[in-house]
């Protein structure tokens, strides 16, 4: 029995020995697992860091500069001298034309003379629209409140053209060589009332005219006939004014011709009316046919009387250019000379969008921005008028146009704190699909201007993308009028 | 007594036992290795399949039809296309189209893709999906 028990005894320690050894083997690889598992759940979470930090990159388009401006030269052969004599091509030279002087008998000298809508280059008013010499008025849901009273006077007057800003004015210069006896006015204009709602009551048209000087003083005023609608119509005035006296103005100086407009409407309720509301809704369009300004005057004193006038229209080649501002390089001999700017609206129908008055004898260099309406216009005409004859030199005229860049500027911004690295620049639109490989690297809070070798196309809108190294897109549009 | 004397007994007792567990402990041995293998490859393609990352830069369905897209890598790893998806239909495979991490490349289908919009799916050959869409650009 002792024997028994010893040989088995050896063999438990020897079985024991490699009981232990496997669970050695076990322990191990169960650490090794857990080990694994801890290592997989650490690159886990590093790769959700990494993904993290990626998303926080922020950048941002400032702008997209497509545009760039050239000065271009007017064709020589657009030249047409309008007003006075031809002297010289190269430079320039016109030598004005004289009206009214010289003469016995009463004359004439037009001191405005706007016979067009194109002549009204001033003229609007908050809410309402008054382009070139036509106002368009909308008045709707003016309630009045209609009482005991029989009848009520609800009085909205809406200036159209109010000082200061937006009304429309006409300058002119008076003649400081004749002797003015007198002058006459003389406006045509028509209303049309196309809506009239109201229970009852009617419109007032009213007009006004004033002269004032050139530190807005008036010197004249005037209200012209009162306009009566009671319903939809249309009617044409004419207006005309022989009391301006002459003796008010002051030879040589330079005076606006002003014109207001009033609305008045008037509401008449019944006898017995209940107490409410009433609704009004009017629409009506003042148009201008002509204004005009005469300074009558004898004939036949003194030498070089008369107004002086010289005009030149002349042309551009675009070439797909935007014209921005017109430079004009001019001399004259004599002052003050009234310089007007005219851009041809269509086919022979001008459109003057500045005026110039030149106070000296030496060369004179302007630069007056193109109104937005005149973007496609290539032809453009100056009318010089002075009092009495003068002298124009003009060294040239130059377009400031814009054209789309052969390249786009796009600035940048990186809005966060970590630095970007763009890779790709994508542009877009409905049927181009353009790629560029890029290597910029913006700082934190960097600003940058990359330049991108395409040319976008007008009236398209493009979608910009930018991609960077970590794998993060930024989309921003633009659109190209 | 008679037969077996104890020590040989004895002997043979530990002899039977020491063959027996160690036949066990072989046996476990290679069963750990190869558990160990397969852990540490798993381990290795799930690190891999974590660390892969691309994006579809832009893709769209040009005027002729075909669908084009630029693929960026934006990983640490290569990163290879096996099979496009076009709204969950296979479209392309087995391309085996591979870029470089910090690269991008082309994928041009050469078949024609239905409709003016579209799904884009990529699958890589460690089975991450990329994902994005494509619109018909017009003539």
């Amino acid at each position: 029995m002792q024997l028994k028990g010893k040989k088995w005894g050896q063999a438990t320690a020897v079985g024991a020995v490699f009981f232990i050894l496997i669970l050695g083997i076990v322990l191990g690889y169960l650490f090794y697992f857990i080990n694994q598992v801890e290592n997989l759940n650490k690159v886990a979470l590093s790769t959700i860091q990494e993904r993290y930090e990626k998303q926080k990159e922020q950048l941002d388009i400032e702008s997209v500069d497509y545009l760039e401006t050239k000065l271009i030269d007017y064709n020589p052969e657009s030249i047409e001298v309008v007003y006075g004599i031809k002297i010289s091509d190269s430079p320039l030279v016109i030598e004005s034309m004289i009206t009214g002087g010289g003469g016995g008998g009463e004359e004439s000298i037009v001191l405005v003379d706007a016979n067009s809508a194109w002549d009204y280059a001033y003229g609007s008013y908050d809410g309402f629209s008054c382009p070139r010499g036509r106002c368009s008025f909308e008045l709707k849901l003016i309630n009045g409140y209609i009482g005991a009273e029989a009848y009520i006077n609800l009085r909205n007057v809406f200036w159209i053209w109010k000082i200061g800003d937006g009304y429309w004015y006409a300058p002119f210069n008076f003649p400081k060589d004749v002797d003015v006896s007198s002058l006459s006015l003389s406006i045509s204009y028509r209303v049309e009332s196309t809506n009239f709602v109201a229970s009852s009551g009617f419109v007032r048209w009213k007009f006004s005219v004033l002269i004032v000087n050139e530190s807005n003083y008036v010197i004249y005023w005037h209200s012209l006939n009162n306009v009566t609608h009671r319903d939809v119509r249309d009617d044409s005035f004419t207006l005309t004014l022989n009391d301006i006296p002459a003796g008010i103005f002051v030879p040589g100086e330079r005076y606006y011709l002003k014109v207001y407009i009033y609305v008045e409407i008037f509401l008449f309720a019944a006898a017995a009316p209940p107490p409410g509301f009433l609704r009004i809704v009017y629409d009506g369009k003042v148009y201008f046919d002509k204004v005009r300004l005469e300074a009558y005057y004898r004939g036949g004193f003194g030498s070089g009387g008369g107004i002086g006038k010289a005009g030149v229209i002349f042309g551009f080649n675009l070439n797909g250019g935007t014209p921005l501002s017109l430079k004009a390089e001019l001399e004259v001999n004599t002052t003050p000379v009234e310089l007007a700017f005219y851009y041809e609206y269509s086919g022979g129908v001008w459109r003057k969008f500045e005026s110039y008055i030149i106070k000296t004898t030496s060369t004179v260099n302007v630069d007056l921005p193109i109104p937005e309406e005149a973007r496609n216009n290539t032809n453009y005409m100056i009318i010089a008028n002075a009092g009495g004859g003068f002298k124009l030199t003009i060294y040239g005229f130059k377009l400031n146009c814009s054209y789309i860049a052969d390249n786009l500027n796009v600035t940048l911004v990186n809005e966060r704190g970590e630095t970007a690295k763009i890779v790709s620049f994508w542009i877009i639109n409905a049927s181009k699909v353009w790629r560029s490989d890029l290597n910029v690297a913006l700082a934190p809070l960097e600003k940058r201007t990359i330049q991108i070798n395409y040319r976008v196309e007008r009236g398209t809108r493009y979608l910009i993308r930018i991609v960077t190294e970590k794998g993060n897109v930024f989309d921003y549009y633009i659109s190209i009028p | 007594m008679k037969g077996m004397s104890p020590i040989i007994g004895a002997l043979l007792m530990v002899v039977i036992v020491v063959i027996a567990f160690t036949g066990v402990y072989i046996w476990s041995l290679t069963r750990f290795e190869i558990y160990r293998f397969h852990l540490k490859s798993l381990k290795s393609e799930v690190q891999e399949a974590l660390q892969e990352y691309g994006i579809i830069e832009y893709a769209w369905i040009d005027k002729d039809g075909t669908l084009k897209m630029y693929v960026r890598n934006a990983g640490e790893l290569k990163l290879c296309i096996l099979d496009v998806f076009i709204n969950d239909t296979l479209f392309m495979h087995d391309l085996d189209i591979c870029i470089l991490p910090g690269s991008g490349g082309w994928i041009n289908s050469s078949h024609v893709v239905g409709g003016s919009y579209v799904k884009v799916k990529l699958v890589t050959t460690r089975f991450n999906f990329i994902r994005g869409e494509a619109y018909a650009i017009k003539g």
